[in-house]
């Protein structure tokens, strides 16, 4: 019963991946250029001849440790701001206006100044930040100002101590917001990040090859490049959710038997 | 002790309580009474330092207390018996009253009980605190003749000796009381003391 069901949605979603792929041969064929829109089959070739290229692993691995450190960094960041700006009204006032700011402005103007203040390594790892700590900051925040006044007064009650009310209350109530907000940003900081590298070239970078492959028209290498972009953020979303909620079960902060949507 | 001084308390403007005086005294299980939204929550907040005052004081010779809210207030993310845990920081005694009021629930989680077995789990963890004084909000509305015997009857054994507060509206629990209290405002707040048996304070 159970493998029938999972035989059928697989039979599903491989017809859906068929479909779809039929539609890009037919376009392929029609339009009759390698240069304009190669055909999955060059694309398939394109990435098996980058695939046992040592600097393939190298690069992606590069790109994908880049933009994880400056996920990293952003959501210790955003958190951090988060809750100096929830305890001080002042701070609150003077910083906010900055995250609005930053939301605002379109990436594009940050790329460009950026290239001319900071060096080609540190540039993607600059952009992923502006990305993801507007996104933990104001998800955050509103996760804390949404913790429980009613559970607020047992922790007063019961004498919690400072670490208690931090892990038994504070954590707990934010930590679905945190990780909507992981969900949310990640994705995006990681095509930022490779679009960072488009334009600043580091060595070993996903950006830098497609960057290249728009240069010297290697069509197939730049949609081989883009299949590889698209599956390790579906790797990178996952995983972060993973150990994010591995992490929290560890530490018995991540809500258990509730819905982490609602309370 | 518990001396409350000209107290009054406000909330945006609209008095609630209105200059009342009282003491309640050590090792007495005192009922309390009144109109709904008289001011009885208010004050068992006020006494908990829960309620900012707007006039007069109330001093305490209790550092430490117990209250088991109108409502359950159990941490969403923990189960039953961590719930208890959390205030006494003793398993064995988190055990033992969670034990005694809700059997078999310990691993649940709040989402997973009903109204009642929650109240019950914010009954087991205000006593497994062992706080002299008590302050009990309508602890036993919606629980049924059975449950609510036993549950009443953990309550009073653990009472023995120490100061409470009971709210209630509830004649038969009032009755359990050593001195019952009938809260009013005509036109300042008042205590005054009603007699058990007479049906004057409803
Ligand atoms: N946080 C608050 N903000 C504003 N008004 C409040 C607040 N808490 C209570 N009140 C008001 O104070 C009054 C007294 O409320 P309280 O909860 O103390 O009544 P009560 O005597 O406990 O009633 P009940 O028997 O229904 O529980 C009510 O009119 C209520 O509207
Ligand atoms: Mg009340």
């Amino acid at each position: 019963m159970k493998i029938k069901r999972l035989l059928l949605s697989l039979f599903k979603v491989l017809g859906i991946i068929a479909f779809w792929l039929a539609i890009w041969a037919l376009v392929s064929f029609r339009v009759n250029s390698e240069l304009l829109f190669p055909s999955p089959l060059s694309v398939l070739k394109a990435l098996g001849t980058l695939a046992i290229t040592s600097e393939f692993w190298l690069t992606s691995l590069y790109s994908l440790v880049r933009v994880i450190l400056g996920i990293l960094v952003s959501l210790l960041l955003g958190a951090a701001l988060a809750v100096i700006t929830e305890k001080s009204r002042i701070l609150n006032s003077l910083l906010s206006p900055m995250l609005n700011v930053i939301k605002a402005t379109p990436v594009a103007s940050f790329i460009i100044l950026a290239l001319l203040w900071l060096n080609r390594d540190t540039l993607p790892l600059f952009i992923t930040a502006l990305i993801v700590v507007p996104i933990v900051w104001s998800n955050v925040s509103e996760g804390i100002r949404s913790v429980d006044h009613n559970l607020v007064e047992v922790a007063k009650i019961y004498k919690f101590s400072a670490k208690s009310k931090l892990t038994k209350l504070y954590v707990p109530s934010v930590a679905p917001f945190f990780m909507a907000a992981c969900r949310s940003s990640l994705g995006m900081a990681w095509k930022a990040g490779i679009s960072a590298e488009v334009l600043s070239t580091p060595n070993n970078a996903i950006g830098t090859e497609l960057y290249f492959a728009k240069t010297y028209l290697e069509t197939p290498s730049l949609f081989a490049w883009t299949a590889v972009v698209i599956i390790l953020s579906v790797i990178i979303e996952k995983l972060f959710v993973f150990v994010l909620e591995k992490v929290g079960d560890k530490l018995h902060i991540i809500p258990r038997g509730v819905n982490n949507d609602k309370n | 002790m518990i001396k409350i001084d000209k107290l009054s308390v406000k909330f945006q403007n609209q008095v609630i309580i209105d200059d009342l005086s009282f003491t309640f005294e050590q090792g007495i299980f005192y009922g309390l009474t009144g109109a709904s939204g008289i001011g009885k929550t208010t004050l068992l907040g006020a006494i908990a330092g829960l309620v900012p005052t707007s006039h007069g004081a109330i001093s305490s010779d209790f550092q430490k207390l117990g209250y088991i809210f109108q409502d359950a207030r159990l941490f969403p993310w923990m189960t039953a018996l961590e719930n208890v845990e959390c205030v006494c920081h003793d398993i064995k005694k988190a055990e033992y009253y969670l034990n005694k009021l809700l059997p078999n629930a310990a691993n649940k989680f709040p989402h997973e009980l009903s109204g009642g077995m929650k109240q019950r789990v914010s009954i087991a963890r205000a006593l497994s605190y062992d706080a002299p004084l008590l302050l009990l909000d309508e602890p036993f509305k919606g629980l049924d003749e059975e449950t609510k015997q036993f549950t009443v009857d953990a309550v009073m054994e653990f009472i023995k000796g120490r100061t409470a507060i009971l709210v209630s509206h509830d004649y038969g629990e009032l009755a359990l009381c050593d001195k019952i209290l009938k809260m009013e405002r005509s036109p300042v707040s008042s205590l005054t003391e009603v007699k058990s048996g007479s049906t004057s304070f409803e």
